[in-house]
């Protein structure tokens, strides 16, 4: 009797568990949706932008680097802690560039929460487009009227037909981090706050400025402005286009 | 096995399934497969000519309940950041100098495009962040600010920043073509453009 009475109360009990289990878990188990969930979710999202400013721009860009980092682990060291740095600056010992650099890293990820400590910590993708080539803002070519002496920028040979041209120094136009999306970033994503990903991405923009300029980005950005310009006042009717640098004024 | 310790393998055993269900149910980051990391060098030949700065301000509240009483998540995030949009000409889609009599010359561009639509990170402001339950992902702010970055560029479209860098880069080059010599200086854009003037 008793047997039949613990059959009696643990079978409905168990059944109607497994009921239970069903409707809550039937969209995850059997992609059917009974509106059933354990979950209650609640995202509140919104955001209102204002125009700001408007501003023009005499540039021209005429290459494109774009780097893709892994942070921190690309400044890391995988055999130097960051206890070891700091007790060498303790004791008075200077670091290397290199270890100024792991320190600093350490710090800004210690500032901003991302885990060094383990293993497999955290990290990011960051892409970045730095742009090269001239800005004009300032020189005769945004406003002839200012140059006090035309002829040091521009001179025109009647005879040979030939163009002589002073084109400011090439530089780093815009160094631009890419956004990333749930759509186009695949990597697991990182907590990080607005504040913290600032901080980190204004780190990065001064380091891919660096790595861009060793790379020769300004080299590039004048040969390829200078072959443009070349080509485009040979079309113009010039017989030749020489360019002058500021060595030669 | 007395009944008492049925009725504690029974309990265990639904507590078992119930924990490797909930297990089953949360959603699971699959790392993937990372991507080979590299540079690439990329010829181009932009003239930026217009530049709009709007200031988006970003509210983000996330928040998860396991059977509408325990927190799972509770963060909320208040941020301002600039979203750039810059207009132009992509010269690499074609310029054409047709010379003509003594010191006339006649520039056919490809009309201005929206060249770049970008949220500028130094430009962040942080207003509060809250993480009471978790933590505030990168990601859940960044789908807002590019769910916003269409309407942004058709405002900026909406306001002539075509017709303005149209502009602009029509008066740059021809300072280059005064500065060479040309007294006459005629444009034609390629194709018309796809909005009001401003």
């Amino acid at each position: 009797m008793g047997k039949i009475k613990r059959y009696l109360i643990t079978f409905p009990v168990i059944l109607i568990i497994l009921i239970a289990l069903f409707l809550v878990f039937s969209k995850r188990l059997f992609n059917i949706d009974l509106g059933i969930s354990l979950f209650s979710d609640s995202e509140r999202t919104t955001s209102v932008a204002v125009l700001r400013d408007v501003r023009e721009i005499c540039s021209f860009n005429t290459i494109e680097y774009i780097y893709k980092i892994v942070f921190p682990l690309d400044f890391l060291p995988e055999d130097v802690a960051r206890e070891v740095l700091a007790d060498k600056q303790r004791k008075g010992v200077t670091l290397n560039p290199a270890e100024m650099v792991y320190l600093e890293v350490y710090d800004l990820c210690r500032e901003i929460g991302i885990d060094t400590a383990s293993k497999r910590g955290d990290f990011v993708v960051v892409t970045s487009v730095v742009k090269g080539g001239y800005d004009f803002t300032g020189t005769v070519f945004e406003n002839p009227e200012s140059a006090v002496n035309l002829n040091d920028t521009v001179r025109i040979n009647k005879e040979e037909n030939s163009l002589v041209i002073r084109l400011p120094d090439p530089v780093i136009a815009d160094c631009i981090i890419e956004d990333a999306t749930s759509e186009n970033y695949p990597y697991p994503d990182i907590a990080i706050n607005p504040e913290g990903w600032k901080k980190l991405t204004s780190f990065l923009s001064e380091k891919i400025k660096e790595l861009v300029i060793e790379d020769g980005i300004l080299v590039r950005a004048d040969e390829k402005g200078k072959e443009f310009l070349e080509r485009f006042f040979l079309d113009a009717g010039f017989s030749k286009v020489i360019f002058l640098q500021e060595e030669n004024i | 096995m007395n009944s008492g310790q049925r009725r504690c393998s029974l309990g265990a055993g639904c507590l078992l399934i119930l924990f490797s269900l909930f297990l089953f149910s949360c959603e699971r980051n699959s790392i993937q497969d990372f991507d080979i990391i590299e540079t690439h060098i990329k010829e181009i030949l932009d003239l930026p000519a217009y530049e709009y700065v709007y200031r988006d301000i970003v509210y983000v509240g996330s928040e998860k309940k396991f059977l509408k009483i325990i927190p799972t998540r509770d963060t909320e995030v208040l941020f301002a950041i600039d979203v750039r949009v810059q207009a132009g000409i992509d010269l690499k889609k074609g310029i054409r100098l047709l010379p003509g009599k003594d010191k006339d010359i006649t520039l056919v561009l490809p009309r201005a495009e929206i060249l770049l639509v970008d949220a500028d990170e130094a430009s962040i402001e942080q207003y509060f962040a809250q993480e009471r339950v978790g933590q505030i992902m990168r990601l859940e702010y960044y789908d807002e600010i590019d769910r916003k970055k269409e309407t942004i560029q058709e405002d900026a479209v909406k306001r002539g920043i075509l017709y303005r860098a149209e502009e602009n880069s029509e008066k740059l080059l021809r300072n280059f073509l005064r500065l060479a010599g040309f007294e006459e200086i005629l444009f034609i854009w390629e194709t018309p453009p796809e909005e009001s003037a401003g």
